[in-house]
């Protein structure tokens, strides 16, 4: 008996040495939150982070937002017809606003550590340099919120990371217009933070913030914050217009040129191919859209538009390729594997922000002025100035600079909301989607239900919080 | 001679004084004491043993009776024995493993040959539950044994082989066909929603969580299967899915032995396909030109070479398969150690061209019996196995996609790459390698010290080691870039770990009846897995595949991993027994897991168990005749379930993802880490009852059981606005109910015939009861053709859900509907003008509504799907649920017949009852890729013209109408019934076989999957599903063999 208690108890005593700390395992290929914003060097992987949530963001679904519900485009035969012919549902493509989402996390884990950096770790850093950061983690968080607020409207508004388990993570939708209220006061904040030698066009730089707050303002109609914004932009005497030779460079080599003022960068060795090449010109697959007719016709009888042959394929048949952000290849255009392909999709660049100097004019009745910068644009194209004459009033003023801007900035995401902001949606795509809906032997409603230019939430964004409410009427 | 039969006695007297002797035995067994006492006057006996053929028995052991077990000794390898017994005559006892006991009267100096009879369904089995071994009469939980003998007549290579139908509650998938391929084991049904958590716990020699892919079956002794939480218990965090615990074979105290095995497999593809031919595939592009949105016309140029062959790529792609199994063992045993040594090696080429898999298994298991006190014991096991992986999405279900018109050959006879976007997948099968080869090793060193009689201290230690390598190179022929580019990469993986144990098993009875045994021990072990992976593309040389050939290292694609876990426990049992009669098991056990959250490291799991054995009342006694033994079985057990991330308790920041700009970014991942993660636990309750007639003829066995999960590891859904998808949380819970009943019979014995039958069935019933969220979709949720699982409560894992077809409109009118959704028939005159609807043979002038699909009106040639909703429209709220994929009942019939030395064989068995959803057949008829081609009888059946009637769409509505979605189709019924196995031997007569200097020589005649009966249409119903949230679905997997073997075995 004796010895069956000692052993016992030797047995129990091993058991009992020491067994939480042999628990106790790290992980080998991360780091614990404890570990990290230590650095600037921390920092500086922070930000690439929230730069990569941008990528993430518009590396497939740009096209679906900007350009896939106007005139810009047709479906191929390997499309679904959900966007081109207004039916999308909540399981469509291009419905969920996660990945903005996913920037905004990690531009709230900025925006709490960053400042906790000098304080806690590194009292010397340079205050400025420090708040260059912090300028792009807030600017970062606004345009992603800008891009939720025209696409969705109304959303979960969150401001610190999610960070506490015990923290209820459903929010309910927050109405669009204090949305756009935080977006406008982030970017404020953004530009007094901001150092305006710092940064290269791949980041959210002064130029950058000024133009975010110029769109803004021009979404809200407040033309006059908006040429303020304009003004102070110029006012940096970093950018000018691309001369017409170079006007390729703005999509294959923005660091190249003054027109660029922030693009994404990609580099696919690393990011793997941006999927958008899937979707409008990849060597190994068909696209989901062709260009639009009027659109083809346009560009294939106006030659002397150096666009045209630039931003589409002329020789591809069933004219489903873009080659707008691919080098132009000598002889036969060679297009990128899908999963290797770079597109440096353009977010601001100067030509945007002509023709919306153009708009500011126009709608404050000084149709000089708007001309003036309509032609910048249009002559840059290799086009003949437009006269005076030419724009009787100024709805033919508006037309004709929302025009340029399709052809300027097409398959640059900015159509559809030049629709929305101008209003035109319905005008505009009532007779494109009647066409297509006939050639579907559908009926032929148009765009229909007005409440359809805001997207609906996806299926799987909705379930994933219950206080969400799916927009009418999707 | 004269044989003496004596049958085992089972009063309860006797009953119990054999299980004393046998303790007794066992002990001496152990000590491998051959000890012979001589009293004042003895005799000398001797004489052989021999089972029922005539074949010598080693290691038996013969004992005089009332002795107390002292006097007594082994028999040799040649079955003879020569013992001193007192003069005055009296009993021998003799005894083996696997046979009935016999007493015989010793009747002065003699000779005396005595045969042993094979045990029917023995009482008197070993049982391993655990830390420590039962006799099987004594077991109080579900618990099923399968017997060498069993896995013998299988020729299995893998586990799955081995054990397939041999018990109930034990669900096989076998996905035999692909070299190197096995299949997956599942016990009394998923219970979670993780893969990894459904699988069973192995246990290996005692090594706790081994890796089954590395056991030879040929070296398997015993495989008990603990069913019941209360058996599993004791293996606590990782057996909420059942325990297997495999004992491997050990020579015994003879010369050594020599077994040779050589068997030589030929497959046959046992299903063949209908492929459209070059004419079908014609017909479908004129089809596809016709109509309004048709767009190809390509690949049916006349003139053109490419696009004029007629092939059967089924021909061309598989093959004669040949498998070659070699086996050799040598085991033995003098006075203080024994041994087994084995090698096995198989060459196996597959059916598809260039698929092949080579294995190479060895294993040494030593025991040493270094004093009366001290025992060791070694078992080294040693696998390599190589493989060339065939991509089968590229191979074989390339072979249905490409139209059969298209060339495989060049003119100049060399291999054509790609054709219109269509691989070659020949070229594909040839040139594209994934070669796979992997090495593991474990070895386990076991002290056993008794500490004093009854008390047992056993430690030991296992290392384990394994390293994969994988070369995946894809050369530029099968390109798809323009330029052509190859690319490739290689990556090794290596995991090391040890296990370390420590326990004191203890024995003891009191006052004869109530004996008691105890356990108690300790547990802790680490495993640390580290990988590698370079890719590179721009090969300088198709041949050379080391990186070096690269001209371009893909930065995205190279990187090394690291991960570790550790588990510590302490656990204990009590059992007791009443003189057998009440019997009483209790067990606990603490685990701790560096997986969970800090303040929930530790688990406790506990159980207990009952059994009465009725038969032992003296009111029972009337029945004795018929009813040997019977048994009734109560447990209770809590067990738990730690399958999951190794981090998942942590938040993380990760890199190596997030670049920007030259800059490596940091950021947390997508799932959130909970720092209050826990245990899942399963509680299982469980009734059974163990019935022996007629003596052993015959043996029922039944269960019942009800297994809830609780505190489920599940993957929530988080807000994504909180910049995470998903979290892991323990919510929801799980139930199965099942039922098990099995057989074991002879229903036949004569002197020279002999029949055994084991049959067996199961029942389970899972259902998810309780899920945060109500319910989720698994799978595809869109527009895809893609197999859409619901998960919700009080569903079933496995249910299809998706869209009802109910057929094809004739007609544009035909879409036409009263209010009440309900069909109206349009009515044409004779020249097929429209003239109206009636409903019911009257006519409607009602309002005719019509369904519409994302604002596409639905027309003649669509689909009309099941409008669950009653609206107008076709979308996401007419889903409803289709099939399941779980089976009503599984079960199989194992019979063996023996004539002389003639011995037949044979497996039947089945799963009846599930769904599965075709996705191969889909993927060939969406329609949605030009040069894909559908099956002839979509090509003949697609809607022409209007007034057609058909299942099958019209060809140009893919996308528009939503005819392509996922939809009743091609949900099919899996039931089936299969002639799995079948081995005729035929054994040389023992006196033949030692002219040629053999102990035995048998050949034999070996088949597998020889008949299948089945109503599904692709290659086999039979294949395992890697998710439990996505049952069923077959993608298209490689083609199952039918096996025809010849096949030797010899042994010295």
């Amino acid at each position: 008996m004796k010895q069956l208690f000692f052993a016992s108890m030797a047995i129990l005593l091993m058991g009992a040495m020491g067994c939480n700390k042999f628990l106790n395992e790290q992980p080998q290929t991360e780091i614990g939150e404890t570990e990290f914003w230590r650095s600037e060097a921390d920092i500086q992987s922070g930000m690439a982070a929230i730069y990569d949530g941008f990528q993430d963001c518009f590396g497939n679904d740009y096209v679906l937002w900007g350009d896939a519900r106007t005139d810009e485009v047709w479906r191929n035969q390997y499309g679904v017809d959900d966007h081109v012919l207004n039916a999308l549902s909540a399981t469509s493509s291009g419905t969920s606003w996660a990945n903005f989402y996913e920037v905004i996390n990690r531009a709230n884990v900025a925006i709490k550590n960053i400042p906790l950096v000098k304080a806690k770790y590194v009292p010397g850093m340079d205050q400025a340099v420090l708040n260059h950061y912090l300028s792009q983690a807030y600017g970062a968080r606004a345009f992603a919120y800008y891009w939720i607020v025209r696409l969705w409207g109304a959303a979960p508004l969150w401001t610190a990371p999610y960070e506490n388990i015990n923290e209820d993570p459903d929010r309910p939708r927050t109405e669009a217009a204090v949305i756009l209220d935080t977006v406008y006061a982030d970017l404020q904040k953004a530009v007094a933070l901001s150092d305006p030698k710092s940064g290269n066009v791949f980041e959210i730089t002064t130029g950058a913030l000024y133009a975010m707050l110029m769109d803004v303002s021009m979404w809200k109609k407040d033309y006059g914050s908006a040429l303020q914004s304009f003004d102070k932009l110029m006012a940096l005497n970093k950018y000018s217009i691309e001369p017409t030779a170079t006007w390729k460079n703005l999509f294959i080599d923005p660091r190249s040129t003054k027109g660029a003022i922030w693009s994404l960068d990609w580099d696919w060795t690393v990011d793997g191919g941006a999927s958008i090449s899937a979707l409008i010109g990849a060597g190994d697959t068909n696209s989901d859209f062709a260009v639009e007719d009027s659109v083809w016709n346009y560009f294939t009888q106006h030659p002397m538009d150096i666009r045209g042959a630039q931003t589409i394929d002329f020789d591809v048949t069933n004219h489903d390729k873009f080659n707008k952000f691919y080098p132009k290849s000598v002889g036969k255009q060679v297009y990128p594997n899908h999963k290797e392909a770079n597109v440096l999709f353009p977010l601001y660049r100067l030509a945007d922000l002509f023709l919306l100097r153009a708009e500011i004019a126009n709608q404050q009745n000084d149709p000089a002025t708007a001309l003036q910068y309509l032609n910048i644009i249009h002559e840059r194209a290799g086009l003949t100035a437009y006269f005076a004459t030419d724009f009787p009033s100024k709805a033919t003023m508006e037309n004709a600079i929302l025009e340029e801007r399709k052809l300027e900035l097409y398959m640059e995401a900015k159509r559809w909301f030049d629709l929305v902001r101008t209003g035109k949606v319905v005008e505009v795509m009532d007779p494109v989607l009647k066409a297509r809906q006939a050639l579907r032997m559908s009926p032929e409603i148009g765009f229909g239900d007005k409440r359809k230019i805001l997207w609906p939430i996806n299926r799987n964004v909705l379930n994933a919080n219950i206080k969400l409410e799916q927009n009418p009427p999707y | 001679m004269q044989k003496i039969n004596l049958k085992r006695q089972n009063s309860l007297w006797s009953h119990f004084k054999e299980k004393k002797q046998v303790r007794q035995l066992v002990m001496m067994a152990c000590m491998l004491l051959a000890v012979t006492i001589s009293y004042g006057q003895s005799i000398q006996v001797h004489g052989t043993v021999q089972d029922e053929t005539g074949v010598a028995i080693a290691g038996a052991s013969v004992i005089v009776s009332g002795s107390g077990g002292k006097t007594g000794t082994l028999t040799d390898s040649t079955g003879a024995f020569s013992l001193q017994i007192p003069e005055k005559g009296g009993s021998l006892e003799v005894s083996a493993v696997g046979y009935e006991k016999v007493i015989i009267k010793t009747m002065g100096t003699q000779s005396l040959p005595i045969v042993l009879k094979a045990a029917a369904g023995s009482l008197d089995e070993i049982v391993v539950i655990g830390y420590s071994t039962q006799k099987k009469r004594d077991v109080t939980g579900a618990i099923t044994s399968v017997t060498a003998k069993q896995i013998e007549e299988r020729q299995a290579v893998t586990l799955e082989d081995a054990l397939q139908g041999q018990a109930a509650g034990l669900m096989v998938i076998n996905n035999a066909g692909e070299p190197g391929e096995s299949g997956s084991i599942q016990i009394r049904g998923g219970s979670t929603f993780s893969s990894a958590g459904n699988a069973p716990l192995y246990v290996i020699d005692g090594v706790v969580g081994a890796s089954a892919d590395n056991i030879n079956p040929s070296d398997i002794e015993s495989v008990d299967v603990l069913k019941d939480a209360a058996s599993g218990a004791i293996y606590g965090s990782r057996a909420a899915n059942g325990v297997i615990i495999i004992t491997t074979k050990m020579g015994m105290l003879n010369k050594p032995q020599v077994n040779l095995n050589y068997l030589h497999n030929f497959g046959y593809l046992a299903h063949k396909l209908r492929q459209a031919n070059a004419t079908e595939v014609r017909l479908y592009r004129n089809e596809q030109k016709s109509n309004l949105n048709g767009t190809a016309g390509g690949s049916t140029d006349s003139l053109n070479p490419g696009f004029n062959a007629d092939n059967d790529y089924q021909d061309a792609l598989t093959r004669l398969a040949n498998k070659d199994q070699y086996d050799i063992s040598l085991s033995g045993g003098s006075k203080n150690i024994k041994y087994y040594n084995s090698v096995r090696y198989v060459d196996d080429k597959g059916l598809i061209l260039n698929s092949w898999a080579k294995l190479l298994q060895i294993r040494t298991n030593i025991d040493f019996q270094a004093s009366k006190k001290i025992k060791f014991s070694t078992r080294f096991s040693f696998g390599y196995r190589d493989r060339n992986n065939i991509n089968e999405g590229n191979t074989i279900n390339q072979t249905f996609q490409r139209p059969t018109n298209f060339a495989l050959y060049l003119p100049d006879g060399s291999l054509t790459g790609y054709v219109s976007g269509r691989r070659n997948p020949l070229s594909v099968a040839l040139y594209e390698v994934n070669l796979n080869d992997r090495y593991s090793a474990t070895l386990f060193q076991q002290m056993e010290y008794n500490i004093v009689r009854g008390l047992k201290f056993t430690t030991n230690i296992t290392a384990d080691y394994d390293e994969g390598r994988t070369v995946k190179f894809s050369p530029k022929i099968l390109s798809s870039n323009n330029p052509l580019k190859n690319s490739g990469s290689e990556a090794w993986s290596r995991s090391i770990g040890w296990q370390y144990q420590a326990y004191l098993n203890y024995n003891k009875t009191i006052a004869k009846d109530h004996s008691f045994t105890g356990l108690l021990g300790f547990s802790a072990e680490k495993t640390q897995r580290n990988n590698s992976i370079i890719s590179g593309t721009d090969y300088v040389n198709e041949h050379i595949l080391t990186l070096n050939s690269a001209g371009t290292i893909v930065p995205a694609k190279t990187n090394t991993g690291a991960s570790g876990n550790s588990l510590a426990s302490i656990f204990g049992r009590i059992g007791y027994s009443y003189l057998g009669k009440y019997n009483f098991n209790g067990t606990v056990r603490r685990d701790g897991s560096s997986r969970f959250g800090k303040q929930n490291i530790w688990g406790n799991f506990y159980s207990g168990a009952v059994a009465w054995r009725f038969t032992s009342e003296h009111f029972m006694d009337w029945a004795k005749n018929i009813l040997t033994d019977g048994k009734l079985r109560l447990s209770y057990g809590q067990t738990g379930n730690e399958s999951i991330g190794n981090y998942d308790a942590i938040q993380r920041y990760g890199f190596g993802s997030y670049f920007y700009n030259g800059v490596s970014g940091i950021a947390t991942g997508s799932s959130f880490g909970n720092p209050t993660l826990s245990w899942e636990n399963n509680t299982q309750k469980n009734i059974g009852i163990d019935l022996t007639f007629l003596k052993g003829r015959l043996g029922i066995t039944s269960d019942y059981y009800i297994k809830t999960t609780t505190d489920l590891l599940y993957n929530q859904p988080l807000p994504v606005e909180t910049g995470f998808n998903s979290v892991r949380v323990n919510l929801g819970s799980f139930e199965t109910k099942g039922f098990e009943f099995s057989l074991n019979a002879t229903p036949v014995q004569t002197k020279d015939f002999r029949w055994d039958l084991i049959a067996n069935l199961s029942v389970e019933r899972g259902r998810v009861k309780q899920l945060p969220g109500g319910a989720f979709i698994s799978g595809n949720s869109g527009s895809g053709g893609g197999a859409g699982w619901l998960i919700r409560e009080g569903g079933r894992l496995g249910d299809f859900y998706g869209w009802k077809a109910l057929g094809v409109y004739a007609y544009d009118e035909s879409n036409a509907y009263d209010d009440n959704w309900n069909r109206l028939d349009p009515v044409f005159d004779g020249s097929g003008v429209f003239q109206g609807y009636t409903q019911n043979g009257k006519p409607y002038n009602g309002d005719v509504h019509s369904l519409y699909n994302t604002g596409v009106k639905l027309r003649g040639g669509d689909i009309i799907f099941d409008n669950v909703a009653k609206d107008s429209v076709i979308d996401d709220n007419d889903r409803q649920v289709l099939g399941n994929a779980q089976p009503s009942f599984y079960g199989a019939i194992i019979n063996t017949l023996s004539y002389k030395g003639f011995s037949l064989s044979f497996t039947f068995n089945t799963t009846w009852g599930n769904d599965l959803y075709n996705n191969a057949a889909q993927a060939l008829n969406n329609y949605r890729t030009t040069h894909i081609i559908p099956q002839p009888y979509v090509i003949y059946n697609a809607w022409r013209r209007p007034g057609d009637i058909t299942d099958v769409p019209e060809v140009s509505r893919k996308n528009t109408s939503g005819n392509m979605r996922m939809n009743s189709r091609y949900i099919e019924d899996g039931s089936f019934i299969r002639l799995s196995y079948v081995r005729l031997t035929y054994k040389l007569p023992a006196a033949i076989a030692r002219t040629i200097f053999t102990r035995d020589l048998s050949v034999y005649v070996y088949g597998s999957n020889l008949i299948t009966w089945t109503n599904y249409s692709w290659f086999d119903p039979e294949f395992t599903s890697n998710d439990p949230l996505q049952l069923g679905q077959d993608n298209g997997r490689y083609p199952r063999r039918r096996e025809v073997g010849l096949g030797l075995n010899i042994h010295f």
